[in-house]
């Protein structure tokens, strides 16, 4: 006990003294230059702080698109890239320090509606009307989304349906069975074809090593909502006579599919691995499942590799699998979940700059830039006219020069994948297949919403981790279809109906 | 100035710059501790903050998994501290034994290598070798009939697979610090050991394990500090909606519940459950070898 | 080599036979690594798990040894090593031979102000405040300052320099040569192997260092190889495409190469150090 006590002593002397000395202030000089001329004419530095994934972003802030962009706006654009692994609490350190960066990505809604409490964000509503090609990237529900009446606090990113059903072409001719129309693609026909694909050797290599289809058992959904859509059971949440109700407490719904998928694991139609898969990329490319989940560039991709393996093998799309009650569906997220932010202490001046880029960067001209680089350093036009990627980029990854676009802030353009120097039956197709996509929506009708409930912030997670538990050990046959129900009853009983409640009272308070 | 003073300057010269660094960076941040205690906003700041006392700590208590938690928490550092902490001990003895200069490098720099192959790649290898139905082994023993091991997914396994990756990580690494401290044991009392007709064995019990004591003790009792704490990284990969009623820690749980969403001070408040935890067998193991005639840490 | 005794001849055979069982087992695994970062992807993604590569290609370092980006957080890694752990064990080494002193007053509760902190901390965001405050991000010296000393380490190398005869200390005194003389050039010399081992685990901290980067560190030109490493290895979240469209993939035989590439340093660098921590000291040689 004396010595912690002199220890504190000795500490607390010393904290004093370092304190007493630091504490005369210093602050950050922010945006230099105390030239009083044309104020349109000065340099105005722009922190952003943007999520980066795989490959991370840009090496440096020489990049010929952000020199383009400081150039053309006078600015000095600074991007901090941070690994989105560690982006939130990167995020809270420096929202700590008392000055936010100018501009942020929030990729997570939970945090845009806690800071949007704490208003931190800057209001964009009375400015938007000057900023017309920024005012159309989405409509005025996706503007408004997740913010308080007559209050915008962020740019709405973007996003469509791309993901369905794809199946391996060749193996449907191996097995003389003919590509199914959408209307004859029921979720009967779909276990059908799964079926023939692991019992009768669609590779032809004499091993029974085939599958019909693959899951991730560890992700929402399992990576493969269009079978729950089939089912009828809700992506989420959905709105039923005015109530929104989660997918948790679908009984009925559950069971049906429960003795679907329970089937498909005793059978070996769906992959035993799917409790441990963690993505889905390697299990297509290495040519042993005949359905799966993808968006066209994934499937092209996939088909490039698989046939250095198999030559001929083909992934080709098709729509959901349709339920025995016409149910069917390729999840769709909400646009303007993701929002692109600005502090509320970007004065003025900084503010109409960042806006005017904005406005710029969602144009046409703005895209055409962001999207595929500078002409003569990303891209050329060869001897016959026609665009290509230059060396440098194709070293560097096709793509690599769309991260302002793919990662920052795009518009609602569909081609948000294709390149001048893309394969135009490429970008026609690919930009076929979002249409397609888009023809079945199955949303979560909770997504402006679920964030409002305090027990789902406390509690969800947990809750829907047990709830998950035992729908995976029912379709591993470790458990009979009847137990959902006491999985259920758990759910809601242990902090369910209390989300459910505010949940909807959340939903109620906005019509 | 008295003689104790003139002696003693020149040691807490050195000490200095150490203690400043102390100062600087680990005791003015201990004001973050109270941010356990408050409601906190990044914005706000910790004055600003409203002041919640024992919200969170209550919060904790009530979480219907924090028994759950608690259990596979000591559990599985019960395991660690059973079967891990001595494997790098063991193969300090027997590397120690090694009179082939070659072997011993070899051998020692082989063992040390895992150390510097992430938990991302042990877990994907282990899982490449034992899915359940594309795994390696398992599909030779399938070919035997044997049946899958569903060593991934089938719950009682997983503090098996989890303590045996400790051990193929991390047993030669921790080895060096024994080789380093049984550099400092004197030869010549082998030397003479050797004259006395005592054998190898006799010299390893007598001689050998004698001179580490003083660092398995330090070890042992250091290791108490960290009885609730996980590495987060390792169990997150190996969790799995199978087996997450065993592996389910609380890294994992203010992962999923307090990270994602910036709640920090419920982090914290876990964060400082776990330390004043630590602190208490710390002190209670510090105890009980000083009890035993063995100098403590504190 | 003399001849050994029946028994004293089992118990070698005995320790040779586990560490060979013990060295195969742990390079086995290491072995795939190796051969698939010297494989095709056909092969990576045909063949399971398999250890000699039946095409052998080295696209995957020639990849990354043209990257810029990985040259780069090489060379940064390197820098922050080699100076970070010059510093740790400067410092750490000053710090763990004073509190090594019996006789020191305060020793016991500066002692207790080392080890608390390795159970109690402030967590990131106030360091993180205290670094901003010194005016340090976006430099090295933010790693090298707020990480230079690990409290486990202190509490440890004290321990060894406790473990040392008090002659020598004695000695000195009859000399009338100051603590720093003593602690220079007879401590120092002597305790080698210490300093090799704390050296090495400064070592391989420093390398691996990751999150400080992140949180310090805004430049990207200025991270570090963890940093870049994981980058490669991360998998995007198939569920949340939406958030990253950039398709970017990197072959199975440039991530393990990249694993195999950050990991060389320090195995090369093990067995130069080895060689001092398992010479043995003759201590005994001193007292006598």
């Amino acid at each position: 006990m004396k010595r912690m006590l002199s220890m504190i002593m000795i500490v607390s002397v010393v904290l004093l003294s370092i304190v007493g000395c630091t504490s005369t202030g210093q602050q950050d000089a922010g945006t230099a230059s105390g030239d009083n001329g044309d104020k349109e004419k000065k340099k105005i530095k722009i922190d952003m702080m943007i999520a980066s994934w795989k490959g991370g972003g840009w090496p440096d802030n020489n990049h010929p698109i952000i020199k383009h962009i400081n150039e053309k706006f006078n600015v000095d654009l600074q991007i901090q890239w941070v690994p989105n692994a560690n982006f939130a609490e990167k995020l809270n350190v420096i929202a700590a320090s008392g000055k936010l960066p100018d501009v942020i990505r929030m990729d997570s809604p939970s945090l845009y509606l806690k800071w949007v409490e704490q208003g931190v964000f800057l209001d964009l509503k009375p400015h938007l009307a000057e900023y017309s090609s920024l005012q159309n990237i989405a409509k005025p529900e996706e503007w408004a989304l997740l913010n308080p009446k007559d209050q915008i606090f962020g740019i709405p990113i973007y996003a469509t349906a791309q993901n369905t059903i794809y199946v391996r072409e060749d193996w449907l001719a191996k097995l003389d069975i003919p590509i199914p129309t959408a209307e004859e693609f029921t979720i009967d026909k779909f276990y059908e074809i799964a079926k023939a694909f692991t019992t009768q050797d669609p590779d032809g290599n004499g091993k029974n090593d085939t599958f019909g289809f693959s899951a991730l058992g560890n992700s929402s959904l399992f990576g493969i909502p269009e079978l729950f859509a089939a089912f009828g059971l809700a992506n989420g949440w959905k709105e039923e006579g005015g109530q929104l109700i989660p997918m948790q407490v679908q009984s009925d719904e559950w069971k049906a599919f429960l003795t679907f998928m329970s089937r498909a694991y005793k059978e070996g139609v769906l992959d035993k691995d799917f409790i441990t898969n963690t993505n889905f990329n390697e299990k297509y490319a290495q040519g042993k499942v005949g359905f799966a989940d993808m968006h066209y560039q994934f499937s092209q991709q996939t088909n490039q590799q698989l046939q250095t393996i198999s030559p001929g093998a083909d992934f080709v799309e098709l729509s959901p699998p349709m339920g025995n009650n016409g149910s069917r569906g390729n999840s769709t997220p909400t646009s303007g979940t993701i929002k692109v932010v600005l502090s509320k202490d970007v004065d003025d001046q900084k503010r109409d700059r960042i806006l005017q880029l904005f406005d710029w960067w969602v144009s046409p001209e703005g895209e055409d830039i962001l999207k595929n680089g500078i002409e003569n350093i990303h891209y050329k036009k060869n001897s016959s006219g026609a665009y290509e990627m230059t060396g440098e980029l194709k070293a560097e990854g096709e793509g690599r020069q769309s991260l302002l676009w793919n990662w920052v802030l795009r518009n609602n353009n569909n081609t948000f994948n294709t390149y001048k120097w893309s394969d135009p039956t490429w970008a026609k197709e690919m930009e076929q297949s979002i249409a397609n996509a888009g023809k079945y929506p199955y949303k979560n009708a909770s997504d402006a919403y679920i964030f409002s409930s305090r027990t789902y912030l406390e509690k969800g997670s947990a809750l829907n981790e047990s709830f998950h538990k035992t729908v995976i050990e029912i379709i591993a046959g470790k458990k009979p279809i009847e137990s959902i129900d006491h999985a259920i009853t758990e759910w809601k009983s242990n902090g369910g109906d209390k989300i459910i409640e505010e949940v909807n009272a959340a939903f109620t308070a906005n019509k | 100035m008295n003689a104790y003073w003139k002696r003693a300057f020149p040691i807490y010269f050195m000490i200095l710059p150490g203690f400043l660094f102390f100062i600087i960076f680990k005791y003015i941040p201990m004001i973050g501790i109270s941010i356990a205690f408050i409601d906190y906003s990044p914005f706000k700041g910790i004055t600003g903050s409203e002041w919640v006392g024992l919200h969170y700590f209550r919060r904790l208590f009530a979480e219907g998994d924090f028994l759950v938690l608690l259990k596979n928490t000591l559990l599985l550092n019960l395991l660690d501290v059973v079967f891990f902490f001595p494997a790098p001990i063991l193969v300090a003895l027997l590397l120690n034994e090694v009179r082939a200069k070659r072997f011993k490098t070899a051998v020692q720099t082989i063992l040390y290598a895992p150390n510097f192959i992430s938990w991302v790649v042990i877990v994907g290898i282990t899982i490449l070798l034992f899915a359940t139905g594309s795994g390696g082994i398992n599909q030779i023993l399938d070919n035997w009939g044997l049946g899958p091991l569903e060593l991934m997914t089938d719950p009682q396994y997983f503090r098996w697979v989890w303590l045996l990756q400790n051990i193929w990580q991390g047993a030669g690494w921790g080895a060096i610090i024994f080789l380093a401290a049984l550099s400092t044991i004197d030869p010549t009392l082998y030397e003479a050991s050797t004259m006395d007709g005592a054998n190898r064995w006799r010299q390893v019990w007598h001689i050998t394990l004698p001179g580490l004591r003083n660092v398995i003790v330090i070890m042992f009792i250091l290791r108490f500090g960290h009885i609730m704490d996980l590495g987060f990284e390792h169990i997150f990969l190996l969790q799995n909606p199978m087996n997450q009623d065993v592996s389910k820690v609380f890294e994992t749980f203010i992962y999923k519940t307090g990270l994602i969403q910036g709640d920090y001070s419920y982090s914290t408040a876990v964060g400082l459950f776990k330390s004043v935890v630590g602190l208490v067998m710390v002190w209670f193991v510090n105890r009980l070898a000083k009890r035993m005639g063995q100098e403590g840490v504190f | 080599m003399r001849h050994e005794k029946g028994l004293d001849r089992l118990f070698t055979i005995l320790v040779y036979f586990i560490l060979i069982l013990a060295a195969a087992m742990a390079i086995f695994p290491l072995f795939y690594v190796l051969s698939v970062s010297f494989s095709t992807e056909i092969e990576y993604l045909t063949r399971g798990f398999f250890v000699i590569p039946k095409q052998f290609t080295l696209e995957g370092y020639m990849y990354l040894l043209g990257h810029p980006g990985f040259t780069s957080a090489f060379r940064n890694a390197v820098i922050l090593s080699a100076v970070g752990t010059a510093l740790n064990i400067v410092l750490t080494s000053l710090m763990a031979y004073g509190l090594s002193k019996r006789w020191l007053r305060f020793r016991s509760s500066l002692n207790f102000m080392v080890f608390f902190t390795l159970l109690f901390s402030g967590g990131m965001i106030p360091t993180y405040l205290v670094v901003r405050s010194l005016h340090l991000l976006d430099s090295f010296w933010a790693i090298w300052l707020s990480t230079a000393i690990a409290p486990f380490n202190v509490i440890v190398m004290r321990s060894f320099f406790q473990s040392m005869p008090s002659e020598l200390e004695e000695s000195a005194k009859i000399d009338g040569s100051g603590e720093w003389r003593l602690f220079l050039s007879i401590i120092v010399p002597l305790s080698k192997p210490v300093i090799a081992t704390f050296t090495l685990f400064y070592l391989v901290t420093n390398w691996n260092t990751y999150f400080t980067a992140i949180l310090y560190l805004n430049d990207a030109d200025l991270m570090p190889l963890q940093v870049f490493l994981r980058q490669m290895l991360v998998e995007d979240d198939p569920t949340i495409s939406n958030a990253s469209n950039v398709m970017y993939k990197y072959t199975p035989a440039a991530k393990m190469a990249a694993i195999i590439l950050t990991a060389l340093p320090l195995l090369v660098i093990f067995p130069i150090l080895q060689k001092h921590f398992n010479k043995g000291v003759m201590l005994g040689s001193v007292k006598g």
